[in-house]
């Protein structure tokens, strides 16, 4: 029983790594352009599909992969916001629909690109790490903790020490605040809508191995996302490591020790009781109104 | 109207008030900014429930009801600025504010359909309209009203609910003389009408020229009542005012 | 006025000819298109009647499918007769809105959407999780059809996509006219007072609260009508049908067609499957139909925000203008 429940504790721990970078990337770019993304699962799908095309295909290094699946999923960001995202500024609804939008076309790419089968991706590691008897962690799964907590200190030391990020954090309180920093609000919001799909993107290249890797793989991520960020306060990033965490354990354990069903409906059930306890959300300064 | 009391503890922005207006007459609620007058506005028409205190209307205790609840006692109140429906045209405005007079059963709306209005509906829409000067407006577009008109639909969608008592939120707020003028007149119309009114409002020479009595606020608490011509010469109101309407003004 | 009547009478009664007639126009697989193409007509329209409050919900779909489900059960466990267990679905419908209601209308505008969305998979994972009665991931199957009819010469097998398409098309022009009724009605001019300021309609006393939950309620009521329509005409449903990604395309046809008139959803489900059917089919683009939604979805948000419904009264207008030019 105990090895069960340490087991568990790893698991929710590497849930929560990846669900923490998806969901942080989220609250980024509502922060600053007030659109939910709906699409953000499909950057997390295209980053897994970067490690598809580059390391299971091209037989190139998982970690050059890997950060050509940041890269290049960033850069669909920046070219998102562009094209989609900044004429929708502030209109949720309107973002929520373009959103919907380029997550049929991305899914629908990846389809017709891919095909819809699940592609196997050897891992690049097959080491598992005996913590004691009958608990162990994949190294794969490992080296996913490590780099979500490389890359979330990354961006809060970027966000708290940089010009930039204070004009980012400044511009999802108060866009002339932002200005004020010699920073436009376009250049604001395209580094944030940037640096979030990235995030999702690196996340999906980085569990491409291990979880199933198809063109509909978004879906659950978003899901989870949504219910992390709603939980964890939207617009507030600690609030949604924080939920990330707490999300993954609930899910984890429930999924575990209940069913995987079971564990989704609890999922949504918070939210549900989170949005009835403050129909606005928790930071409901945001609200469409 | 028996009386309305309203008593607050620990809310800062509305401290132990005590107020009440006599029936048909029309009251004033002044005082700087920041006295607590839009609260205590906003907590007598249900829009915020009140810490403590007991709020009573004609013997009846209102405290915390919902807005609609409030309205459908009598009391109706307008709001400060355009809060019209924009995008609806005016008799359509003045025909929600008849809200409280239809019958409102899913049967009832599916036998009436289309001819739901009816005539005397329809008449009292067009008195309601005409009482206002907006009878040229019926088929225009709320948005595209000029201002002082929009106020104007404003407090006719709000008669058209039929109030005993009306809460007007700073009826000559943004008007040229021209356009206050108008208003006062349509102000002293509906209290000729029977209806008791209570208004918060700046600009002072409209209420000293057009109310009953006035009640002064200073801090969430009352610091005056009395007649236009005693509270204007009521050295604490004065100095209430100097201390901050220089730059309220 | 006597001329305009005319012109609409005329106008209609073309229309019901025409209605009657299309079936035999088309081959037997377009028959079954028209069969889900009005069965869609019923569900985008109660979504229309949710929208008039202002309210956007991610959940529609998922009533469709209580109703569907709901309808199913009944006659296959309860052994209800099929048009009785249509309108129990409706019923359990209308009546799992009206209990959603008390949690969801704490919410408003975009957490109400996102509300609505959890709220509806958590009643799909239900289904998902509990074999009984819902059958699981597989759903149910062997949902009863409508009795065939036999009075003398007048015999009916509504396996026939003809004839259940006029029983759907009676049932659905049935389901219009109450909407629009209702609309017309003292009820539909509220919907709009609260859509466009909801504090204001408080003041003059509507309980903004209860009209949002007639609106759900009603609108639910139809969608699980038209789930009702959909499981006795395919005979199977499952959790899948009534997803996210069905609800993605009525939001399309809502958006693409509009939904300040009456009009303007039927509109839009029309000219999408049309396009779906017609020219992707014939194109064998059928793989690429989220790629298109995708794209006509974007592009109407972007260009043509109040949908097609907003084309219609400048084309008409140009229309007019032409002979009124000739006589100037």
């Amino acid at each position: 029983m105990t090895e069960l429940l340490l087991q568990t504790i790893v698991n929710a721990t590497y849930a929560a790594s990846y669900l923490a970078l998806v969901a942080v990337g989220l609250v980024l770019i509502f922060g600053v352009m007030g659109i939910i993304n709906f699409a953000h699962g499909e950057f997390y799908m295209l980053g897994a599909y970067c490690v598809v095309a580059l390391y299971a295909d091209l037989e190139l290094p998982f970690l050059l992969s890997v950060a050509a699946g940041l890269v290049f999923v960033g850069l669909v960001g920046i070219a998102t916001e562009r094209t989609l995202f900044r004429p929708m500024r502030d209109n949720p609804l309107g973002g929520l629909v373009v959103s919907i939008g380029l997550l049929l076309i991305l899914q629908s790419l990846a389809t017709l690109g891919f095909g819809v089968r699940m592609e196997h991706i050897p891992p690049p590691s097959q080491a598992v790490l005996t913590l004691r008897e009958g608990v162990g962690i994949p190294v794969q799964r490992l080296n996913v903790i490590f780099a979500a907590v490389l890359l979330l200190g990354a961006l809060w030391l970027f966000l708290h020490r940089t010009r930039w990020g204070f004009a980012l954090r400044a511009s999802a309180q108060d866009p002339e605040a932002a200005a004020l920093q010699g920073i436009s609000m376009g250049q604001a919001s395209r580094i944030a809508v940037g640096i979030g799909a990235a995030l999702a993107g690196v996340a999906g290249a980085l569990t491409a191995p291990l979880v199933r890797t198809f063109p509909y793989m978004g879906h659950s991520v978003i899901i989870a996302a949504f219910i992390v960020i709603i939980v964890g306060g939207v617009g507030s990033l600690e609030g949604a490591v924080l939920a990330a965490v707490v999300y993954a354990f609930v899910h984890t354990f429930v999924t575990t020790f209940v069913d995987g069903v079971i564990a989704d409906i609890v999922g949504l059930l918070l939210m549900l009781a989170v949005l009835i306890v403050r129909p606005t959300g928790l930071f409901g300064s945001r609200d469409r109104g | 109207m028996e009386g309305l009391v309203k008593r607050f503890g620990g809310l800062v922005a509305v401290d132990g008030l005590d107020l009440s207006v006599r029936r048909g007459e029309i009251r004033g609620l002044i005082g700087p900014n920041g006295a607590g007058k839009t609260t205590t506005f906003n907590v007598i028409s249900g829009f915020f429930a009140p810490s403590s205190g007991r709020i009573v209307y004609r013997a009846r205790d209102v405290t915390g009801l919902a807005m609609h609840r409030v309205a459908a006692e009598g009391l109706v109140r307008t709001f400060q600025h355009s809060t019209l429906f924009l995008e609806m045209r005016v008799r359509d405005n003045v025909l929600v504010g008849r809200h409280l007079q239809h019958r409102r059963d899913l049967f009832t709306a599916l036998r009436q359909g289309g001819a739901w209005s009816a005539a005397e509906d329809r008449e009292r829409v067009e008195e309601i309209l005409a009482f206002f000067g907006l009878a040229a407006y019926g088929d225009a577009l709320a948005a595209e009203l000029p201002y002082g008109a929009q106020r104007a639909l404003g407090m006719a969608v709000a008669l058209a609910a039929e109030p005993d008592m009306m809460l007007l939120d700073e009826p000559f707020a943004g008007m040229n003389p021209e356009e206050t003028r108008r208003m006062m007149e349509l102000v002293a119309a509906l209290r000729a009408r029977g209806i008791t009114i209570l208004l918060v409002e700046h600009d002072m020479q409209a209420v000293m020229g057009l109310c009953d009595a006035i009640s002064v606020m200073n801090f969430g608490r009352l610091l005056a009542e009395g007649s236009p011509a005693e509270i204007r010469r009521d050295p604490k109101v004065v100095e209430a005012y100097l201390g901050s309407s220089h730059h309220a003004a | 006025m006597a001329e305009r009547r005319t012109l609409g009478a005329a106008f209609a009664l073309s229309l019901v000819v025409a209605l009657a007639a299309l079936p035999h126009l088309l081959t037997y697989s377009q028959q079954e298109i028209l069969v889900f193409l009005v069965i869609n007509v019923l569900l985008v329209m109660s979504y229309r009647f949710l929208a008039l409050t202002g309210e956007w919900s991610l959940g529609h779909v998922v009533m469709m499918g209580v109703g569907a489900y709901a309808s199913a059960l009944a006659a296959k466990r309860l052994g209800f007769p099929v048009p009785i267990a249509m309108l129990a679905g409706a019923a359990v419908s209308a009546a799992v809105a009206w209990v959603l209601s008390f949690p969801l209308f704490r919410m408003k505008g975009f957490y109400f959407l996102i509300g609505s969305f959890a709220a509806g998979e958590v009643i799909r994972l239900l289904w998902k999780r509990f074999r009984d009665p819902f059958g699981g991931p597989k759903g149910l199957k062997r949902i009863p059809e409508i009795a065939d009819i036999e009075w003398g010469v007048l015999q009916v097998d509504f396996f026939n996509p003809v004839a259940y398409y006029y029983f759907c098309l009676a049932v659905v022009s049935l389901s219009l006219w109450l909407l629009w009724r209702l609309e017309r009605s003292s009820i539909g001019l509220t919907f709009h007072a609260v859509h466009w300021h909801d504090g204001l309609a408080a003041s003059v006393g509507v309980d903004t609260r209860r009209y949002r939950t007639l609106a759900l309620v009603v609108a639910s009521a139809f969608a699980g009508l038209s789930g009702a329509l959909f499981a006795h005409y395919v005979g199977a449903i499952n959790p899948t049908r009534f997803n996210i990604e069905e609800m993605v395309y009525v939001l399309t046809w809502a958006i693409v067609g509009g939904t300040a008139t009456f009009y303007g959803p039927i509109l839009g489900v029309v000219m999408l499957t049309v396009l779906n059917e017609v020219v992707l089919r014939k194109m064998g683009l059928e793989q690429a139909r989220p790629l298109v939604y995708g794209a006509i979805l974007i592009a109407f948000v972007m260009f043509l925000p109040r949908g097609l419904e907003s084309v219609v009264p400048r084309l008409a207008r140009l229309r007019l203008r032409r002979p009124g030019s000739a006589r100037a």
